[in-house]
């Protein structure tokens, strides 16, 4: 696992990164106020058609119904006060998304947070699907919407994500379900 | 103090009301009639027909209706999990939380999107055998 803002590795259970020293607390400090978010599409920039945003809103309430553990939500925003790693890293903690008291293993949800001004995105999980979903797996999830983004075509980057890492958690149920070993062993959660 | 009777009023009043139910019941003439439609008006009223642009906007109307609906239930079983079933992963055990996150513990992937991304490996992408010139 590595520290979300200096990708340092982060060997155990650590409250505070050994290379940057990076804490919750510190990022509170650093982003200030939670805004306010939509459980599933926020598009601060507006820089999705209308209907575009509800076609993705019904998508992502179509993979609640799929995975009712899980609430993958998506924020698109700009001129963002650090990095989206850092960002996306205390969105997913601090954010009203979601189920709230889902905390610890009980956190299912998924947040992709995309940064136009400084053309990042970032994909995150809670603890929960972390033995389910690696580093490795959220990367080959993002990659393939990095044409679209590229392109300005955020609505259809978001649509691959979502598509992608629907079919990915798909097959993990399955293969959890009949008793095949679905733990990630490339990215070791310490 | 003056007592207040009300005993032979009230009979006085039920009894009233009974004779004239029974007046209207039974005795024809006092109840209202109907009037009997005229064979003229009938004949005004059967030769007057429903304009054509009514019809034509009922017709709309009925067919933008259903179309409408259909759009909306084709949408709603297109995006409901109907034929679908429920994916649950089974609960997961112990989670070591890191940095202070209580629902996650960053385990992300980021990208940068500035530049356009690099062309799919030669394996995937089929290539034309290169034609070696003449001797």
């Amino acid at each position: 696992m590595k520290c979300p803002s200096c990708l340092g590795f982060l060997h155990t259970a650590t409250p505070k990164c050994p290379q940057c020293g990076l804490t919750m607390r510190r990022l509170d400090v650093k982003f200030g106020v939670v805004p306010h978010q939509q459980t599933t599409l926020t598009d601060r920039p507006g820089r999705l058609p209308a209907r575009e945003a509800r076609i993705l809103r019904r998508l992502l309430s179509s993979f609640h119904g799929r995975f009712p553990q899980c609430f993958f939500s998506v924020f698109l925003s700009e001129q963002l006060p650090g990095p989206i790693g850092e960002y996306i890293f205390w969105m997913a903690n601090r954010a009203r998304l979601g189920n709230l008291q889902a905390t610890g293993p009980a956190n299912f949800d998924l947040l992709l947070g995309i940064d136009v001004d400084a053309r990042t995105a970032a994909l995150v999980v809670g603890y929960g699907l972390e033995q389910y979903l690696t580093e490795d797996d959220l990367e080959r999830v993002l990659l393939p919407a990095t044409g679209a983004f590229h392109a300005g075509d955020f609505a259809e980057g978001i649509r691959i994500c979502i598509e992608l890492l629907t079919e990915k958690m798909k097959s993990l149920v399955v293969a959890s379900e009949q008793g095949q070993p679905v733990v990630s062993t490339s990215d070791p959660v310490s | 103090m003056k007592e207040i009777r009300y005993g032979r009023g009230l009979r006085l009043g039920v009894s009233m009301i009974a004779a004239l139910l029974v007046l209207f019941t039974f005795v024809p003439g006092l109840a209202a009639q109907t009037p009997e439609e005229t064979r003229d008006e009938a004949e005004q009223f059967a030769a007057r027909p429903i304009p054509r642009e009514l019809k034509i906007f009922a017709v709309l109307l009925l067919v933008s209706a259903a179309g409408a609906g259909l759009y909306l239930a084709f949408r709603a079983w297109r995006y409901s999990n109907l034929f679908d079933r429920q994916y649950v992963f089974p609960p997961a055990g112990e989670a070591t939380l890191r940095l202070g996150g209580s629902r996650s513990g960053g385990c992300m992937a980021t990208i940068d999107f500035a530049t356009a991304p690099a062309d799919p490996p030669a394996a995937i992408t089929p290539q034309k055998p290169e034609e070696t010139p003449p001797p």
